[in-house]
C-alpha cells in the first residue's frame, strides 16, 4: 500500500484502489465492524463474519461503479449488505422466520428516563417484529436501515439507490401498517 | 415514541467489532484477491467507473392500442403496497392467460367511493394539501406462539391522509379499522420530513403534488424503472414506481402524466392489460397486471411456473387516475402475506390537515 491513507476520503481510496488494489484494504479497515454490527443483527454472530467477506469482496469487485459524489462509502456498502443478508435468509430460507432469526436482547441497564421507552418497546416486541417479516422485503430492507443501521433517510436513498422521497413515503406506510398492527394487538404507547 | 423508535428499540445487540480471527481472516482473502488481480493485470479502466448496471429489455409492445391512441389518454396510477422485492414473471403463463380473477377480496363495509371518482383533473396550490381516503384489506402480520409462527390477518380498514401539496407542510395520516374501529392518528411531518416541527412552511418532504413528471412515453417509462431502486425485474419496479407516486402514496398526479404511465407501463415486457377489473371498493376500471411467483426473490425458486399471482393496478377507464391495487392469488393459491390490497375512495384538494372535504 503505498502513501498515507489515513486522512484520505472513501472515495479517494476507491479511487486509488483502481490502480492499487491493495489500498481497498483501508476501506475493510474502515467500515467492517460497522458492517459486522448490522449483518450480525440481521443474520445472527455465525453468518456475521462471512456476509461482511461476501460485502467487501463484492465491493472491491465492484469498485469500478462507486460514483465519486457519494462520497462517504457507508451507504454504498450497506447496499451492498443489504443484497448479501436478503441472498442468506433466502437461501435458508429463512424470509417469515424474522422473530426465530432475532435473537431476545439479554436485560440490560438503562437510563431511567429511557426505561419506560424501552418497557413498552419490549412488550410491543412480538408485534413490531411480526410486522417486519410480513413486510415487503423492500420495504423491510429500507425501515431496518433506518432503524438498526441508523442510515438518515438521504444514506438510505442512496444505499437503495431510490429517490429520498420514495424512503420518506415507504416509512409512513410502514409506519402505519406498525401503528395498525400494534393497535390490533391492543397494545398503546 | 414513534414506530421506527420503537423498532430501534428492539433491536437485536451485536458485538461492537468483528473478532480478531474472523478479522483477520476476512482481511486476508480480500487482500489476496486484490494481489491476484494485481497479478492478473485486471485494473480497471478508468471508463469503467462511469460504466453502471443496467437492466435491458425490448419492448414488446411499443405502442398503445389504437383505441389509447385514438382516445389521446394513457393512464393510470396505483395503490397498494407492491410488496417484496419479488421476481415478477416476465411473460404470460404458458396459457397466454393471466390466472382467472378469485373472490379473495373479500368485500367489506367501506363508504362508498366519491361520486364521480377518478374522473376530475384536479390541480393545487403551494399551501394546500393533497387529501386522500383509502380502503384497505388483507394487511398481515406474524405472531409467534408456542414457538410456532402464525400468520395474523390484520382487519379492513380506512384511511385519510392529507399530504402538503409543495412538500413543506409536512405529511399525516388517520386510519380506523372497519368497521367501528375509533380513529387513530399517525403523525408525520415532524418525523419524516427535515423540517422545524410546528412550523408549516418550513418542512422539507418530496411535494404531494406531482408537476413535474415527465412528459413522454419514453421518458416516463425511464423514470418508472429508475424510480424503484436497481433491483428485480422491470415489470416489478415499474408497477412498483407508480404505487409510489400516485394516489396510492396520497400523492396528487395530473391526467396526462397518469396517462403516460399507463402507456409506458405497458411497454415492459411482462406487464399487460386487464380490460375489466374492480376494486376491492367495487369501482369498475381498466387495469395494468404483473404476473409474481410464490417465491420471494430471484433464485429463490428456480423454474416456477405459470402465473399463481397477480399484481394489478386499476385505474379509471376514461381519466387513468388510480384507483386500486390488487394483489390477486390464483384460485387455490393462499394469500401471501404483506400483500394488501388497497382501493381509492376519494382523492381532493383542502386547504389544511385534517380538512374533510
Amino acid at each position: 500500500m503505498a502513501g498515507d491513507t489515513s486522512r484520505a476520503s472513501d472515495v479517494e481510496i476507491i479511487a486509488g484502489s483502481l490502480d492499487d488494489p491493495e489500498r481497498f484494504a483501508v476501506i475493510f479497515d474502515r467500515h467492517a465492524d460497522e458492517i459486522y454490527r448490522y449483518t450480525a443483527r440481521r443474520l445472527g454472530q455465525q453468518a456475521a463474519a462471512d456476509a461482511v467477506s461476501e460485502v467487501f469482496l463484492a465491493a472491491f469487485r465492484n469498485r469500478g461503479r462507486y460514483q465519486p459524489s457519494r462520497g462517504d462509502a457507508r451507504p454504498w456498502l450497506y447496499g451492498i449488505a443489504t443484497k448479501v443478508v436478503g441472498q442468506q435468509l433466502r437461501a435458508d430460507g429463512r424470509r417469515a422466520n424474522l422473530l426465530a432469526v432475532v435473537p431476545v436482547s439479554p436485560p440490560a441497564e438503562f437510563p431511567a428516563e429511557e426505561i419506560g421507552d424501552r418497557v413498552a418497546a419490549e412488550q410491543m416486541r412480538p408485534v413490531l417484529l411480526g410486522v417486519l417479516a410480513a413486510l415487503a422485503d423492500a420495504d423491510r430492507e429500507l425501515v431496518l436501515l433506518v432503524a438498526w443501521a441508523g442510515l438518515s433517510y438521504e444514506q438510505v436513498a442512496q444505499a437503495l439507490e431510490i429517490p429520498v422521497g420514495t424512503v420518506r413515503s415507504r416509512l409512513h406506510r410502514v409506519r402505519a401498517k406498525m401503528r395498525r398492527a400494534i393497535d390490533a394487538a391492543g397494545l398503546t404507547q | 415514541m414513534d414506530e421506527i423508535t420503537l423498532l430501534t428499540a428492539v433491536r437485536p445487540d451485536a458485538p461492537e467489532r468483528l473478532g480478531e480471527p474472523e478479522r483477520g481472516e476476512v482481511r486476508s482473502r480480500l487482500l489476496a484477491v486484490a494481489a491476484g488481480e494485481r497479478a492478473a493485470g485486471k485494473q480497471l479502466a478508468a471508463a469503467s467507473r462511469t460504466r453502471r448496471a443496467r437492466w435491458t429489455w425490448r419492448p414488446r409492445t411499443a405502442a398503445p392500442s389504437p383505441a389509447v391512441r385514438r382516445l389521446g389518454i394513457g393512464a393510470a396510477a396505483a395503490a397498494a403496497t407492491l410488496a417484496t422485492v419479488a421476481v415478477v414473471l416476465f411473460a404470460f403463463p404458458a396459457s397466454g392467460h393471466p390466472p382467472a380473477r378469485t373472490q379473495g377480496t373479500v368485500p367489506v363495509l367501506v363508504p362508498a367511493p366519491a361520486a364521480g371518482l377518478g374522473t376530475q383533473d384536479l390541480t393545487a396550490r403551494p399551501g394546500q394539501f393533497i387529501y386522500t381516503e383509502q380502503v384497505g384489506e388483507g394487511e398481515s402480520y406474524y405472531t409467534n406462539s408456542q414457538n410456532r409462527m402464525h400468520l395474523v390477518k390484520g382487519p379492513p380498514y380506512l384511511e385519510r391522509m392529507w399530504v402538503s401539496a409543495d412538500g413543506r407542510r409536512g405529511v399525516e395520516s388517520t386510519y380506523r379499522s372497519l368497521p367501528d374501529g375509533r380513529w387513530s392518528r399517525l403523525g408525520g411531518a415532524e418525523s419524516l420530513c427535515g423540517g422545524v416541527e410546528g412550523h408549516p412552511g418550513q418542512q422539507f418532504c418530496d411535494p404531494g403534488y406531482l408537476t413535474k413528471l415527465p412528459g413522454t412515453v419514453s421518458g416516463m417509462r425511464s423514470y418508472l424503472l429508475s424510480n424503484d431502486g436497481p433491483n428485480g425485474p422491470a415489470a416489478y419496479r415499474v408497477l412498483g414506481s407508480i404505487v409510489n407516486n400516485s394516489s396510492a402514496s396520497g400523492e396528487l398526479v395530473p391526467n396526462a402524466s397518469y396517462a403516460l404511465m399507463y402507456r409506458a407501463v405497458l411497454t415492459v415486457k411482462g406487464v399487460y392489460r386487464v380490460r375489466h377489473a374492480t376494486t376491492i371498493a367495487g369501482t369498475p376500471g381498466i387495469a395494468v397486471a404483473a404476473c409474481v411467483p410464490a417465491a420471494i426473490n430471484k433464485g429463490s425458486m428456480p423454474g416456477f411456473r405459470g402465473c399463481p399471482y397477480r399484481t394489478e393496478l386499476i385505474f379509471n377507464a376514461r381519466t387513468y387516475q388510480l384507483i386500486g391495487v390488487d394483489y390477486i392469488p390464483a384460485k387455490g393459491k393462499p394469500r401471501q402475506p404483506g400483500r394488501p390490497n388497497s382501493a381509492l375512495l376519494q382523492i381532493a384538494v383542502v386547504n389544511k390537515i385534517g380538512q374533510i372535504p
